[in-house]
C-alpha cells in the first residue's frame, strides 16, 4: 500500500544535466518539480475536497441546531434518524479514507521524494564544479547548503498543500456558507480579511530578514566552534582556554540577540492576530445576533456563524505560521541556490573525445596563468617533455611549480597558451580521460574517510585483492596496514582511516596514497613533494619503488630536497613564473646558476659544513 | 525613552541569564536529566509560564462556553435580547478584544523570549565549555564538524522540548481538565465519554510515540551519514577529480541517500498511519460525544446552548489531539537528537587540573622524565620506561624512526594526555600537579604542519601573547621571515596585510607561509622551554636557511627539545637522543654518537650525502 505511494515518483529518474541551472527561485523549483506535476495536481485536488468537507461539517452543525430548534425532542430521532445515520457513516468511513489518501500523497510521495530529488541533483551538479570553485568556499558550507535546501524545499511544498491550499479553500467555502445564510454576514468577514492580509504581508516582510539574520548568527557560531575544535592543538598549546570560550560566547550571545529580535516579532504578530480574531468574532457573531434580533436570521445561522468564526480563529494562527514557515523555507532555498545554482564554468567542450595516450609526450606552448590578477602564476612557459623523459621541477615557493601541475591536470582553465599531450590539446579531450592518464602524488595526500582498502582501490576500482596487496607492498605499506585497527575493531585493510586520514601518521598516509597511484598505473606521473613527509628510512625504501614506477613513464617531479631529483633526466628551474634554467644535473652545476647555488647549500647543508669540520678534527 | 513594549520585552528576556555561573560537572547522559539540569535556572520563569498557560487554556474554553451560553440566551427570543443581556455581551466583547490578546501575547513573550531563546543559548554555551575542557586526543578521535553539529543540535532540541512542554502539553492538559470540570457541571453523563476519549488518547499517544521516536532517530542517523559522505567528497575534491571518479563518487553518495530515503519513508509511513488512525479515532470519539449530547437534550437534561458548546468542544479537542500527537513525536525526535548529541557532550573530562592546583613556577626550565611508560592503553607501542634529565638551558635533539615514540614524549610533556605510569617534572614540579594552563604557557611548541585559526593574520600571531603591542607583533613576524609576504596578502573581502583573513575563503597560504606565521606566534610567546617538532620540514631551503638563524637565536637561554628527520638541522644541538621502539638507545653529542658508530652514525652516513647525492657527488667529482 505504502510502497505504491512511495514509488509514484522516482527521484533518480534520468534527466538532462545542464551546465547553467536557473538562477531564479521559481524556475529553479519548477525544474525540480517537473516529475511531480501529476502528483501535485492530484494532491491539490484532494486538499480542496477535504477543506470542502470540513466546512460542510461545520455548516451541518448549524443545521443540527436548526433541527433541534424546529423539532420536538420526542420526534427528533424518528424524523431525522436516517439523515443522521448517513452523516455518521460518512464521517466514520469516507472522511478518513479521503484524508488518509491526501496524507499518503503528501507524506509518502511528495515529502521524501522531493527532498531526495533536490539533494541528488544538487549534489551531482556541485560535484561537477572545478577544484578552483571548491577552493573558494568552505567545504562545510557547501555541504550544509546541499543538506539544508532539500528539506526546506520539501517543507515549502508541504506547506503549500497542507496549509495554504486548505486555507484558501476554507476561506472561500466559509464565505460562501455565510453568504448562503445571509449575504450581509460576509461583510464583517471581508472587513476582517483586509487587516489580516496586511498583517500577513507585514509578517512575511519581517520574518525573512529576521530569520536570515538569526540563521547567519547561527552559522557564525558553528564556524567559530568548528574552528576551535579543528585547531584544538593550538588552543591548548597557547593555554587560552578562557579566551577561546569567550570568543565563542561573543557569537553565541549575538545569536541570542538576533533571536530575541525574531521572537519579539512573533510575539507582536501573535498579539495583533489574537486582537484581529477578537474583532472577527465580535463582528460576525454580533452582526449575526443583530440580524437575529431584527428577525432576519434564524438561531441556526447564528450558531453556524459562531462555529465558523471560532474555527477561523483557531485556524488563522496556524495559517500565519504556515505562511511564514513557507517564506522562511523559501529563504533557505534561495540561500542554498547561491551555491547550488551556479553554472559550471570548466566543462568538457561539446564533442570532446577521450584522450589517447600513445607515447606520453607533453608540450606546453606559451602557457600563461595569473589567477585573474596581474602578477604571480606563470608567464609564457614553453616546454616540451619527450615521451618517457623524467623531469625535475624546482624553484622557490611561489615560483609556479604547483600552478603548472594544476593546469596540466586542468583543475583550472589556463588563461593563455596551450597544453598538449601526444599532440592533443587538453581542452579538447574529456576531463575524465585526461585525469585517468595522469598519476599524481602530492606532499600531503588526503585520504577519504573510508577503509584502507577502499582508499587504495580508488586508484583502480576493479582491481583484485591480490593487486591491492601487491601495490601496498610496493609502497612499503602492507606491513603497517596489517597492524591497523580502528575504533570499531575493524582491522588491517578494513580499518577506517578517519577524517582526511587523521588517524594515520603523515608517512603512513603518504604510503597509502602511493599504493593508490601504483595501482592506477597511469602513463604520466606527477610527483609533488611526494616523499617529503617520510622519514629517511622509509623514504630510502620507497625511493626505489618510485624509481621502479617511473620506468617507461613520462614524469614530472617537484621537490625542495634536490637530492631526490638530481637523478632525473633533466632539471627545469622555475622562478617568478618563468623557466630560468633547463638542463641535466651536471650541465646546471657547470652553469653555476641558481641550481648550482642551491645544490651547494643542500648537498652539505649549511650545518653539515660546520659539522664536517668538527668531525674532521 | 524606551517604549513600554520594549521595556516589557527587556524584562522578560533578562529573567534568565544563560551565561550565569553554574556548578560545572559532566552533563547527564540521559536526555530527561540533562534537560532537568538545564531547566533549573528557569524555575521562576516556568512558574509564570505555567500560570499564563492555564489562563490561556481557560480563555480558549471560555470562548466556546460563552458561544453556547449565547445560544441559550437567544432561546428567550429576540424581543428584549439587548436590554436583558447587553451589558454582559459588551463585557464579553471587551474580554475578547483586550484581555485575551494581552494574555496570549504575554504568554507568547514569556515562552519565546524568556524560555526558548535563553534555553538554546544556555545549552550550547555549557556544552561547548565542557567540550573545550576535553584533551586533544578526544578531538582527534572525532570529526570537528560532527562535534559542532552535536553541540548545536542538542541546544535546539533542549530548547524546543522545553518550549513544547508549556506551549503544547501544559496548555492542552489545562484545557482538558477545564473541559471535564465544565462538563461535570452540565451533566455527569456527558463528562464520561469525554473522559474516556481523553484517556484513550493518552494511551494511544504513549503507545505510539516511542515507535515514531525510534523511526525518527533512525532517520536522523542516516541523515548524518549522508552529510558525512557529502562532506568527505567535497573536502577531498582534488582526489576525487584526480582519479576521475565523479560517477563513482555520485554512486557512493547515492547509496547513502537511498538509505536515507528509505528511513525517511519509514518515518513518513508511521506518520501516515498515525494520521489515519487519529482521523478514525477522532471521528468515532466525536460521535461518542455528540450522540449522548443529543440524547440528553431529547431527555431535557441539556439546553440547546449546552449541546452546541459540547459539539464545539469536541471539534476543538479533535484538532488539538491531532496537533498534540505531532508535538509528542517531535519531543521524541528531540530526545533522540539529544541522546545522540550527549554521546559526545556527556563525556567526563579526562585530563583535568587537581583541585587547587598551583601554577607552575619556572626557574631555569630543567626537565626530568622518570620511568615514563605510556602505551596508549594497549600492551605495546608508545614509550617504555624512559628516564632522562635535561638540564636547564640544554638543547636536545630527538631522533628515531617513525613510531619510535618521539611525538608521544612531547605530547606527554605538554600533558595533552595523562601518563600511564612514571613522572614528568619541570624544575622539580610534577606536571600532573600544576595547572595545565600554566604548564603550557611555559612551553613554546612548533609542529610540522601548524594549523592556523580561521582569523586574521594579526589575531593568529597575537595568539602567542594577546597583550603584545603592534610593534612587538611586527618584530616577531620579521624574525620569522614572514613580514615580507604578509604585506602582500589580500583576501577576498579586500582586507590586506595583517588584517587579511587566513584559511578557508580567506587567503590560501602555502605550507611554508603557514609555518612562518606559526613561528612568529611562538617567537612572540617567548616561553622558557621550546619544543620543535619538525619545525622547518615544510619550508623550502632558502627560507629554511634564513629561519634557522632565527631559530638558533630563539633557543638562546632556553631548554630546547627538537625533533627532526633531517639530521643536519639538529646536529648542532648540545645533546642528541636516539629513540627506538619507545626506548632510549643512544645518548650523546653529535661527535660522540658518530664515534659510537650505531644507528645515529648510520642515519648520518645516509643523509649527509644521501643515497642519490652520493652517486651524484661521485659523478660531479669526475
Amino acid at each position: 500500500m505504502f510502497r505504491f505511494f512511495e514509488n509514484l515518483v522516482d527521484p533518480y529518474t534520468p534527466y538532462t544535466e545542464t551546465d547553467t541551472p536557473p538562477t531564479k527561485l521559481w524556475p529553479f523549483l519548477r525544474e525540480y518539480a517537473r516529475p511531480f506535476a501529476a502528483v501535485f495536481w492530484v494532491t491539490g485536488l484532494f486538499s480542496v475536497i477535504i477543506a470542502a468537507i470540513e466546512i460542510w461539517l461545520l455548516a451541518y452543525m448549524g443545521r443540527v441546531v436548526d433541527l433541534l430548534d424546529n423539532t420536538t425532542p420526542a420526534d427528533f430521532f424518528a424524523d431525522h434518524g436516517l439523515e443522521l445515520l448517513a452523516v455518521a457513516v460518512f464521517i466514520l468511513v469516507l472522511r478518513p479514507i479521503l484524508q488518509a489518501t491526501q496524507v499518503a500523497l503528501l507524506n509518502n510521495t511528495i515529502v521524501p521524494n522531493f527532498g531526495t530529488i533536490v539533494r541528488w541533483r544538487a549534489h551531482r551538479h556541485v560535484l561537477r564544479q572545478s577544484v578552483g570553485w571548491f577552493e573558494n568556499d568552505f567545504a562545510g558550507r557547501i555541504a550544509n547548503r546541499i543538506m539544508q535546501t532539500p528539506p526546506a524545499a520539501g517543507d515549502a511544498v508541504f506547506q503549500v498543500f497542507d496549509a495554504i491550499a486548505f486555507a484558501i479553500a476554507y476561506l472561500v467555502g466559509a464565505a460562501i456558507m455565510l453568504g448562503d445564510a445571509d449575504m450581509r454576514l460576509i461583510i464583517p468577514m471581508l472587513v476582517w480579511l483586509v487587516p489580516y492580509l496586511i498583517l500577513m504581508r507585514w509578517t512575511i516582510r519581517k520574518v525573512g530578514p529576521a530569520s536570515e539574520a538569526s540563521s547567519n548568527a547561527r552559522s557564525a557560531v558553528t564556524g567559530r566552534v568548528v574552528d576551535s575544535y579543528t585547531n584544538i592543538h593550538s588552543v591548548k598549546m597557547f593555554a587560552h582556554h578562557d579566551r577561546e570560550i569567550n570568543y565563542a560566547r561573543e557569537v553565541i550571545e549575538n545569536t541570542r540577540t538576533t533571536l530575541f529580535k525574531e521572537m519579539r516579532l512573533y510575539t507582536t504578530m501573535d498579539l495583533a492576530l489574537v486582537f484581529l480574531n477578537g474583532v472577527l468574532i465580535v463582528g460576525v457573531v454580533g452582526w449575526a445576533m443583530i440580524l437575529w434580533v431584527n428577525g432576519s436570521a434564524t438561531a441556526g445561522v447564528v450558531a453556524a456563524a459562531m462555529a465558523l468564526t471560532l474555527r477561523l480563529n483557531g485556524m488563522s494562527g496556524w495559517i500565519m505560521w504556515a505562511v511564514s514557515n513557507f517564506f522562511r523555507s523559501l529563504g533557505v532555498v534561495s540561500e542554498g541556490m547561491e551555491t547550488i545554482a551556479q553554472p559550471i564554468r570548466l566543462v568538457d567542450r561539446p564533442g570532446a573525445v577521450p584522450l589517447v595516450v600513445t607515447k606520453g609526450e607533453l608540450e606546453l606552448r606559451k602557457l600563461t596563468h595569473h589567477y585573474g590578477k596581474d602578477g604571480g602564476g606563470l608567464q609564457a612557459i614553453d616546454l616540451i617533455i619527450r615521451p618517457g623523459e623524467k623531469v625535475g621541477l624546482i624553484g622557490r615557493s611561489g615560483a609556479g611549480k604547483s600552478t603548472l601541475v594544476k593546469l596540466i591536470l586542468r583543475f583550472y582553465e589556463a588563461e593563455g597558451g596551450q597544453i598538449l599531450i601526444d599532440g592533443q590539446e587538453i581542452k579538447d579531450v574529456t576531463q575524465d580521460s585526461l585525469r585517468s592518464a595522469i598519476g599524481m602524488v602530492q606532499q600531503d595526500s588526503a585520504l577519504l574517510h573510508r577503509s584502507v582498502r577502499e582508499n587504495i582501490l580508488y586508484g583502480r576500482p576493479e582491481a583484485t585483492d591480490e593487486q591491492v596487496i601487491a601495490a601496498a607492498q610496493k609502497a612499503e605499506a602492507h606491513e603497517f596496514i596489517l597492524s591497523l585497527e580502528d575504533g570499531e575493531g575493524r582491522k588491517a585493510y578494513d580499518a577506517q582511516v578517519g577524517e582526511r586520514g587523521v588517524k594515520l601518521s603523515g608517512g603512513q598516509r603518504q604510503r597509502i596514497a602511493l599504493a593508490r597511484v601504483i595501482l592506477k598505473d597511469a602513463p604520466l606521473l606527477v610527483l609533488d613533494e611526494a616523499t617529503s613527509a617520510l622519514d629517511s628510512e622509509v623514504e630510502a625504501a620507497i625511493q626505489s619503488t618510485l624509481y621502479g614506477m617511473m620506468e617507461g613513464k613520462t614524469v614530472i617531479a617537484i621537490a625542495h630536497r634536490l637530492s631526490t631529483i638530481a637523478r632525473m633526466d633533466r632539471i627545469v628551474v622555475l622562478d617568478y613564473g618563468q623557466i630560468i634554467e633547463d638542463g641535466t644535473h651536471n650541465e646546471l652545476l657547470a652553469q653555476g646558476g641558481i641550481y648550482a647555488r642551491l645544490w651547494a647549500r643542500q648537498s652539505g647543508g649549511f650545518l653539515a659544513e660546520d659539522l664536517a669540520e668538527e668531525a674532521a678534527e | 525613552m524606551k517604549s513600554l513594549r520594549s521595556r516589557l520585552f527587556d524584562r522578560i528576556e533578562a529573567m534568565v541569564d544563560p551565561f550565569a555561573p553554574y556548578l560545572a560537572a559532566t552533563p547527564d547522559k540521559r536526555p530527561q536529566w540533562f534537560l532537568a539540569g538545564h531547566l533549573r535556572p528557569f524555575r521562576q520563569v516556568m512558574i509564570i509560564a505555567g500560570l499564563l498557560g492555564t489562563a490561556v487554556a481557560g480563555l480558549e474554553l471560555g470562548l466556546i462556553w460563552y458561544a453556547g451560553r449565547l445560544v441559550d440566551l437567544m432561546t428567550a427570543g429576540p424581543a428584549s435580547f439587548w436590554t436583558d443581556n447587553g451589558a454582559e455581551i459588551a463585557l464579553a466583547a471587551v474580554i475578547l478584544l483586550l484581555l485575551r490578546p494581552l494574555t496570549l501575547a504575554l504568554n507568547a513573550a514569556v515562552l519565546f523570549s524568556g524560555i526558548s531563546t535563553n534555553m538554546i543559548t544556555q545549552a550550547r554555551w555549557r556544552s561547548h565549555r565542557h567540550l573545550l575542557g576535553q584533551p586533544v586526543s578526544f578531538f582527534q578521535n572525532d570529526f570537528a564538524g560532527r562535534l559542532a553539529n552535536r553541540v548545536m543540535n542538542t541546544g535546539n532540541a533542549a530548547e524546543d522540548t522545553s518550549f513544547l512542554l508549556f506551549e503544547a502539553f501544559w496548555q492542552a492538559a489545562a484545557f482538558a481538565v477545564a473541559v471535564l470540570i465544565l462538563l461535570v457541571g452540565m451533566d455527569l453523563r456527558l463528562a464520561l465519554p469525554f473522559a474516556l476519549w481523553i484517556g484513550a488518547f493518552i494511551g494511544f499517544a504513549l503507545w505510539f510515540a516511542p515507535h515514531a521516536g525510534k523511526a525518527a532517530e533512525k532517520n536522523s542517523y542516516t541523515n548524518s551519514r549522508v552529510v558525512g559522505r557529502v562532506v568527505d567528497s567535497y573536502t577531498n575534491i582534488e582526489t576525487v577529480k584526480l582519479f576521475a571518479h565523479a560517477e563513482r563518487e555520485q554512486a557512493f553518495a547515492r547509496t547513502a541517500m537511498a538509505r536515507h530515503r528509505l528511513r525517511f519513508g519509514a518515518l513518513m509511513r508511521v506518520f501516515a498511519q498515525q494520521q489515519g488512525a487519529m482521523a478514525a479515532f477522532n471521528s468515532a470519539a466525536m460521535l461518542l460525544v455528540v450522540g449522548p449530547a443529543l440524547w440528553l437534550w431529547t431527555n431535557g437534561s441539556l439546553t440547546i446552548g449546552e449541546v452546541s458548546a459540547t459539539i464545539a468542544m469536541a471539534l476543538r479537542l479533535n484538532t488539538m489531539t491531532v496537533w498534540i500527537m505531532w508535538m509528542i513525536v517531535r519531543v521524541f525526535e528531540h530526545f533522540g537528537t539529544m541522546r545522540e548529541g550527549l554521546q559526545s557532550i556527556a563525556v567526563p573530562q579526562t585530563v583535568t587540573d587537581l583541585a587547587q592546583a598551583p601554577a607552575l613556577q619556572v626557574q631555569g626550565g630543567a626537565i626530568e622524565f622518570r620511568n615514563l611508560t605510556h602505551h596508549y592503553g594497549k600492551g605495546f607501542g608508545g614509550l617504555d620506561g624512559i628516564t632522562l634529565t635535561f638540564a636547564a638551558g640544554q638543547r636536545v635533539g630527538l631522533v628515531g624512526p617513525s613510531g619510535a615514540g618521539k611525538s608521544s614524549l612531547v605530547n606527554l610533556l605538554l600533558r595533552l594526555r595523562d601518563v600511564e605510569s612514571g613522572v614528568i617534572e619541570l624544575d622539580g614540579q610534577d606536571i600532573a600537579t600544576v595547572t595545565q594552563d600554566s604548564l603550557r604557557a611555559a612551553i613554546g611548541f612548533v609542529t610540522q604542519d601548524s594549523s592556523l585559526l580561521h582569523r586574521s593574520v594579526r589575531d593568529n600571531i597575537l595568539y602567542g601573547r594577546p597583550d603584545a603591542t603592534e610593534a612587538e607583533m611586527i618584530a616577531a613576524a620579521k624574525k620569522a621571515e614572514a613580514h615580507g609576504f604578509i604585506q602582500n596578502l589580500r583576501d577576498n573581502a579586500g582586507r590586506s596585510g595583517y588584517d587579511a583573513l587566513v584559511g578557508e575563503r580567506g587567503v590560501r597560504l602555502s605550507g611554508g607561509q603557514r609555518q612562518r606565521i606559526a613561528l612568529a606566534r611562538v617567537i612572540l610567546k617567548d616561553a622558557p622551554i621550546l619544543v620543535l617538532d619538525e619545525a622547518t620540514a615544510a619550508l623550502d631551503s632558502e627560507v629554511e636557511a634564513a629561519i634557522q638563524d632565527t631559530l638558533y637565536g630563539m633557543m638562546e637561554g632556553k631548554t630546547v627539545i627538537a625533533i627532526a628527520h633531517r639530521l643536519s638541522t639538529i646536529a648542532r644541538m648540545d645533546r642528541i637522543i636516539v629513540l627506538n621502539e619507545g626506548r632510549v638507545i643512544e645518548d650523546g653529542t653529535h661527535a660522540g654518537l658518530l664515534a659510537l658508530d650505531g644507528i645515529y652514525a648510520r642515519f648520518w652516513a645516509r643523509q649527509s650525502g644521501g643515497f642519490i647525492g652520493a652517486d651524484v657527488v661521485t659523478e660531479a667529482a669526475e
